[in-house]
């Protein structure tokens, strides 16, 4: 009997030819691997370590997971994978909004691209069929330009995931978007599709579809589904309206970690900053909220949508997420809230990464105060920042060119690697190691570079689920990060929304994975498939040269003290380093062949 | 003492900040109950009970950046020099 859950069919488009074919899905990789993540990893291990990222040979892989596009709550994001070419290691990005649904209804569990089209195409999947189309009348097109273009060509029910001008033009950390603002942003998957040269995938697929996937009036699925359902409802973070996700977004952290001294601002100099309050989540609901979308299944709705009405920073945009709104502004220390939403848009238009064009432009203000960078950069100048936006994404001229290859290339290249603030050559977030010590821990083991979605050790270290730890203590917290990389690998695989796990519990999602599959596996079981989906991403890592080394931050966390309550903190992160080795049971950040053959890896 | 709330206990209070009295050597837990005796529309979003001793679950009171969890919880000294700052649960963090 075929796994549920799954669309059971993946196009296969090779740019090269001009030709698109259809698998199954190979059952071995969903029992091992389960989807999303998991499972585009997998291909990307299996094309092998010896491939340039820019390269016709690299492969990009969209996929959904078994619950994405169900009625699953929850359930509508979208992984892709592929070599980065911001870090050179392994990569997944995922995206919300109806793309990975609209997959699904579309009849593809996933689409995997290889080798590269001689002019600009787009692709446009419909009902199990995949078609290749020429894209000029979009290339040089903004990513919401193209939105627009190809809903008024297909209709207004069809997602459209698409690159902007910075993905054509090979910024290392260019994005992927669709729905106007949602985004798969970090590693430089829009590079990627961008070298490909493909411009846009059209996906149209009928939402009646959704039920087609699931075992409808089964009690098993019913009940899982509800009770899902209703820890999202009750939860004091997610309750709709409620809670302070709900409420305020992801922005609501923006005074939490301030409060704490875990909030990086002047390029991670400070650890607290007085200004923040203006850019906050409180304050935005305030102001300038205008709108609160959600994505497929979702009864949170923290999309918080603003507008700046008037002015030079007239805009209208959907994602003053914490993170963008940290980057753009607190890194940089602008505190205007209207000219970061303007910023925020332009990312999102030009299609980059906010979170590495703000701590590129942190590392540039920083250059340029030191002489090290020869043009003028001025912390908080907010014109200069959009005036540096628009350069980098067409890559205009020499500097803004250097830019373009990322804060860690950039900095290397001005003469101090150590002002950008990365891991593995990809930006470092918003919570600071030094008053967040997990979250250095988390950030320096991870698989993909500088990212707080890895391990969201922030979890215990602020909010206290599932329980309280001290964010200014080391000790627990391999064991937690461990946890939590492993739980968040299942989360991306099956493929539903992090934010999920403020409500629901491993417990919840075994329930409604085993009802929609149609397994009877335990919470151990899933679990193990999260560790190997690490284990896997890791052991690619190391074919392409990576090892402990490489499992570092930078020197400023490690030796200068934060402010405010991390005033005398730095993070100490050989001491967690070396007892997350022992939990994970590597050496030196090496996976070994015994660990190996004991998660069936090899 | 200054008390800053945040996110829906800001809006339960009505305000961005409280002035409290606080005497040295003083505890938050008498601090918090003064708080919420000046608005009563808090008590039902802090405590866990009518008589002000636990806090609900994932309420986060800190004492300059400090969880009292890490202190000595409801029971932490004050000297009326720091600042309290008071969180409902909150959680985030864009998903790209």
């Amino acid at each position: 009997m075929p796994l549920g859950g799954y669309a059971n069919r993946i196009g296969h488009v090779d740019l090269t030819t001009g030709t698109v074919t259809y698998t199954p899905i190979d059952e071995e990789i969903a029992l091992k691997y389960i989807g999303g993540r998991g499972y585009g990893a997998k291909l990307v291990f299996d094309n092998g370590p010896n491939v340039e990222p820019l390269s016709p040979e690299n492969i990009l892989v969209i996929m959904n997971g078994p619950l994405s596009g169900t009625p699953i709550n929850m359930s509508g994001r979208l992984a892709v994978c592929t070599r980065s070419p911001l870090t050179g290691t392994i990569t997944d990005s995922h995206m919300g909004g109806w793309t990975a649904a609209r997959l699904k209804w579309a009849g593809f569990d996933g689409i995997v691209l290889r080798g590269r089209a001689e002019k600009p195409v787009y692709l446009y999947v419909e009902n199990g069929q995949i078609s290749i189309h020429d894209a000029s009348d979009t290339w040089g097109k903004t990513t919401h330009e193209t939105v627009a273009y190809y809903r008024e060509k297909y209709g207004q029910d069809v997602s459209v995931m698409c690159i902007g001008p910075a993905g054509e033009n090979l910024v290392r950390f260019a994005s992927i978007m669709n729905e106007h603002d949602r985004a798969a942003g970090r590693g430089g998957v829009g590079a990627v599709m961008g070298y490909k040269r493909v411009k846009a995938i059209v996906i149209r697929g009928e939402q009646k579809r959704m039920y087609d996937f699931v075992p409808r009036g089964d009690d098993r699925y019913e009940s899982a589904r509800k009770r899902g359902l209703k820890a999202i409802m009750e939860s004091a973070v997610t309750a709709p309206n409620k809670g302070g996700l709900s409420l305020y977004g992801t922005n609501v952290l923006m005074n939490a970690t301030n409060t704490i001294g875990s909030l990086p601002a002047k390029n991670f100099q400070m650890t607290q900053w007085d200004q923040a309050e203006k850019l906050a989540g409180e304050t935005i609901r305030e102001t300038i909220l205008v709108h609160e979308p959600t994505c497929h299944a979702c009864p949170v709705h923290c999309k918080k949508e603003v507008e700046v009405k008037e002015g030079k920073y007239k805009v209208r945009v959907e994602s003053f997420e914490y993170e963008s709104a940290w980057a753009l502004g607190t890194l940089c220390l602008n505190s205007d809230k209207e000219s970061v939403a303007y910023l925020i848009y332009l990312c999102n238009i030009y299609g980059m990464d906010t979170i590495e064009t703000g701590v590129l432009l942190a590392m540039a203000m920083e250059a340029s105060e030191r002489g090290l960078l020869k043009e003028q950069v001025a912390w908080g100048d907010a014109d200069k920042q959009i005036e540096l936006v628009e350069r980098i994404a067409y890559r205009k001229d020499e500097i803004a060119n250097l830019l373009a290859e990322g804060p860690a290339r950039a900095a290397a290249a001005l003469g101090d690697p150590q002002m950008a603030m990365c891991v593995k050559g990809q930006a470092i977030p918003a919570y600071d190691p030094r008053g967040q010590q997990g979250m250095g821990l988390s950030y320096a083991t991870s698989n993909r570079g500088g990212c707080h979605l890895r391990g969201y050790v922030t979890s215990v270290e602020l909010l206290g689920i599932p329980e309280k730890a001290d964010p200014l203590a080391t000790e627990g917290k391999a064991k937690w990060t461990k946890l939590f990389q492993d739980l968040h690998a299942v989360s991306d695989s099956l493929d539903l929304c992090k934010f999920s796990a403020f409500a629901e519990g491993i417990q919840e999602y075994l329930d409604q994975f085993n009802a929609v599959v149609g397994l009877n596996w335990t919470v151990e079981d899933l679990l193990r498939v999260g560790e190997r989906i690490y284990n896997l991403e890791r052991y690619y890592n190391n074919l392409c040269g990576f090892t402990g080394e490489h499992d570092t931050l930078p020197e400023r966390l490690l030796t200068q003290p934060g402010s405010g309550p991390a005033s005398d903190k730095v993070c100490e992160l050989e001491k967690m380093l070396k007892e997350y080795y022992a939990e994970r049971g590597w050496e030196n950040g090496v996976v070994p062949e015994a660990k190996l053959k004991e998660l069936a890896i090899i | 003492m200054r008390v800053l709330l945040y996110a829906t206990l800001r809006a339960a209070a009505g305000t961005r900040e409280a002035e409290v009295a606080a005497a040295p050597g003083e505890t938050v837990g008498t601090v918090l109950n003064r708080l919420v005796a000046q608005y009563p529309a808090l008590r039902d979003e802090i405590f866990d009970d009518p008589e002000g001793t636990a806090l609900k679950p994932y309420v986060a009171v800190y004492v300059d950046g400090r969880n009292i969890v890490h202190l000595q919880g409801l029971s932490t000294p004050l000297d009326g020099t720091e600042e309290v700052a008071l969180f409902p649960p909150v959680a985030g963090g864009s998903g790209a």
